[in-house]
């Protein structure tokens, strides 16, 4: 399906902000529902590297939870284009996980981005997909691979 | 439109959201279920409401996250089916 995890280089080094007192232990408590200026612009950015962008648990390769993983085939089926996707595994970085969730204004993971807007979660995801809504979506914004002339297949004997 | 009445199987926990879920949005149907195995971590809801007319499916779950905003930050997971 997908060939690669995509996580550009400027996002990858926004999501590591550096050491900042109000991360100790001490502050726990704020830092829980604290987003800061920091991590909401590294998101920002991170919500922009794609036109499609999922923010899952693991890897689009090697998902470590059933919604990713549900949502990761979906997107498959659907037939977005790899160029056109960024997958960020939360499992990676506890600040992204939980900046996400703040940022989004949504409790769970995986969410799905499409031209910078939330558009929800596996639920949403799956009955968008049932009722033709999501294919509606993507196809508007131009992010499937093209139809014609792709039937080739990339294996070969 | 009916009331609904919570089933004799739920357990605590599952009868508490079902309170809260019935009291915040006076569904027509309703179903809370312990998908963690009885653990508390997890919970599929299949909510159908008046309160949800007029909304995408996502604002209508955004109004779920919000009446059981607390609870869901413990849970490791929520399943939600909602129509109007």
């Amino acid at each position: 399906m997908f060939s690669r995890t995509t996580i550009s280089a400027v996002a990858g080094q926004a999501l590591r902000p550096r050491r900042n007192p109000l991360l100790s232990p001490r502050f726990a408590a704020l830092q829980r529902s604290f987003l800061s200026t920091e991590t909401r612009q590294a998101i920002d950015k991170a919500v922009a590297t794609a036109p499609v962008v999922l923010f899952m648990k693991g890897t689009p390769e090697t998902p470590q939870c059933g919604f990713s993983r549900a949502s990761i085939q979906i997107l498959g089926l659907q037939g977005v284009d790899p160029q056109k996707f960024t997958a960020f595994n939360v499992l990676e970085d506890e600040e992204l996980r939980s900046g996400i969730k703040e940022y989004s204004d949504w409790p769970t993971i995986p969410q799905l981005y499409v031209d910078k807007e939330f558009v929800g979660g596996t639920d949403i995801m799956m009955s968008m997909h049932q009722d033709g809504s999501l294919a509606k979506l993507l196809e508007d914004k131009e992010v499937l691979v093209a139809a014609e002339g792709s039937d080739a297949s990339a294996t070969s004997s | 439109s009916a009331a609904v009445e919570p089933p004799d199987y739920l357990d605590e926990r599952e009868r508490k959201i079902f309170d809260t879920v019935k009291q915040e949005l006076k569904p027509t149907k309703l179903e809370v279920q312990d998908i963690s195995g009885g653990c508390g971590s997890m919970y599929a809801l299949d909510i159908v409401s008046e309160s949800f007319k007029g909304l995408p499916v996502i604002k209508q779950h955004r109004l779920v996250n919000k009446i059981l905003g607390e609870e869901i930050k413990n849970w490791h997971g929520v399943q939600l089916k909602t129509k109007a």
